[in-house]
């Protein structure tokens, strides 16, 4: 019982460590898309900011660009997203969605 | 406080709500709270509704809360509530001996986020909750955590509640004013599996009453939870039934409904 409830311990902890969390910016994936860093860091402080309050925080690899440009046009307005915000946002999603092709 | 004003107040809201503009909205627990906040400026109404029955003596009984809610900063969001009770006892299953509506007071919530359940190792938020009522006032406190796997949503809350009671009472002919202080430990916790426009999930609640320093009972309380959204609108309903027995303090069950709409 006791070495039971330690196993479901333990996997808890990794499975909230190792849980996979909104991806973060390298230098790499800044020099990738020829974006400052800061820019992208920023993006992504405003896409949990702005976003998590409403609906849960989707992976940028869901989307391609194109619908990640909806998506943000689209919930702009109802986020309270001033332009600068939404560029910067839509700049961090389009930067870290490689995988996601049309 | 005539009953009138607060219902007049919240028809009107309610009427402004319904001719804005809506979005969709997630919460996929109603007794459980997740650790996230409104974005700053953005507004919410929330409509609460909790049927409780199967307590002692054929009783049931209506929750009404009305939500405004408002985000102050990212991180910071209040919310100002007006609740409302509708009681009925019955003599037996079929025969009414008292049916009691009251306006039953104002309540102002305060949610700060720390971290966030998806982006962060864990979601942390704080919650601070004060009500009052013409002879009642209400603290409560929370520890809000959460993790988000993908679509499954997982939510823990430890609560802390003291409730105070002002009792006109007579002491030897004079009128005396008594105050009753009672101590309430919660915890809930929910695990939803979210798709394309509904989740669903199991949610559950411990409460522990504490009056002078003794615990006077535990209550315990299981059930499925279903959330609906579009992007107008989401609702949520959860369906507790109680576990243990005891009937004179708690219901049988409870089941609750909140419909939000994002203004």
């Amino acid at each position: 019982m006791r070495r039971s409830s330690l196993r479901a311990g333990a996997l808890a902890v990794v499975l909230f460590g190792c849980a996979a969390a909104l991806p973060r910016v390298t230098p790499q994936d800044a020099q990738r898309v020829g974006v400052a860093l800061e820019r992208l860091q920023a993006g992504r402080e405003l896409y949990i900011a702005k976003c998590s309050g409403c609906h849960g925080l989707y992976p940028p690899q869901r989307y391609t660009d194109d619908e990640w440009a909806h998506w943000v046009e689209e919930m702009a307005p109802l986020a309270r997203l001033r332009p600068v915000q939404k560029e910067q946002i839509l700049l961090y999603l389009q930067a870290m969605n490689d995988g996601a092709h049309p | 406080m005539p009953t009138t004003t607060p219902f007049r107040v919240a028809a009107a809201l309610l009427l402004a709500a319904a001719l804005q503009t809506a979005t969709a909205d997630e919460r996929f627990f109603t007794y459980s709270y997740e650790p996230k906040v409104l974005p700053q400026g953005a507004i919410e109404l929330e409509q609460w509704a909790t049927l409780r029955n199967g307590k002692e003596h054929v009783y049931a009984r209506w929750d009404v809360r009305t939500e405004f809610e408002i985000g102050l900063t990212d991180r910071l969001t209040t919310a100002l509530y007006m609740n409302w009770k509708n009681e009925w006892g019955f003599k037996n299953a079929t025969t009414l001996a008292e049916n009691k509506a009251a306006f039953t007071g104002w309540s102002s919530e305060w949610k700060y986020k720390l971290t966030d359940p998806t982006a962060d190792s864990i979601g942390v938020l704080l919650y601070g909750e004060v009500g009052v009522d013409r002879h009642e006032w209400e603290l409560e406190g929370k520890l809000v955590l959460g993790k988000n796997f993908g679509n499954v949503v997982t939510a823990l809350n430890a609560i802390v509640e003291l409730e105070g009671e002002t009792e006109a009472e007579l002491e030897e002919g004079e009128p005396e004013s008594k105050m009753e202080l009672e101590w309430v430990l919660e915890n809930t916790a929910g695990i939803a599996y979210r798709l394309n426009s509904f989740a669903l999930g199991l949610e559950g609640r411990t409460h522990t009453e504490i009056v002078e320093g003794e615990t006077e009972h535990t209550a315990f309380f299981l059930g499925p939870v279903i959330n609906v959204r579009s992007e107008r609108w989401w609702a949520t309903l959860t369906v507790l039934y109680q576990l243990t027995d005891i009937l004179d303090e708690h219901e049988r069950t409870e089941t609750r409904l909140i419909l939000g709409i994002h203004l």
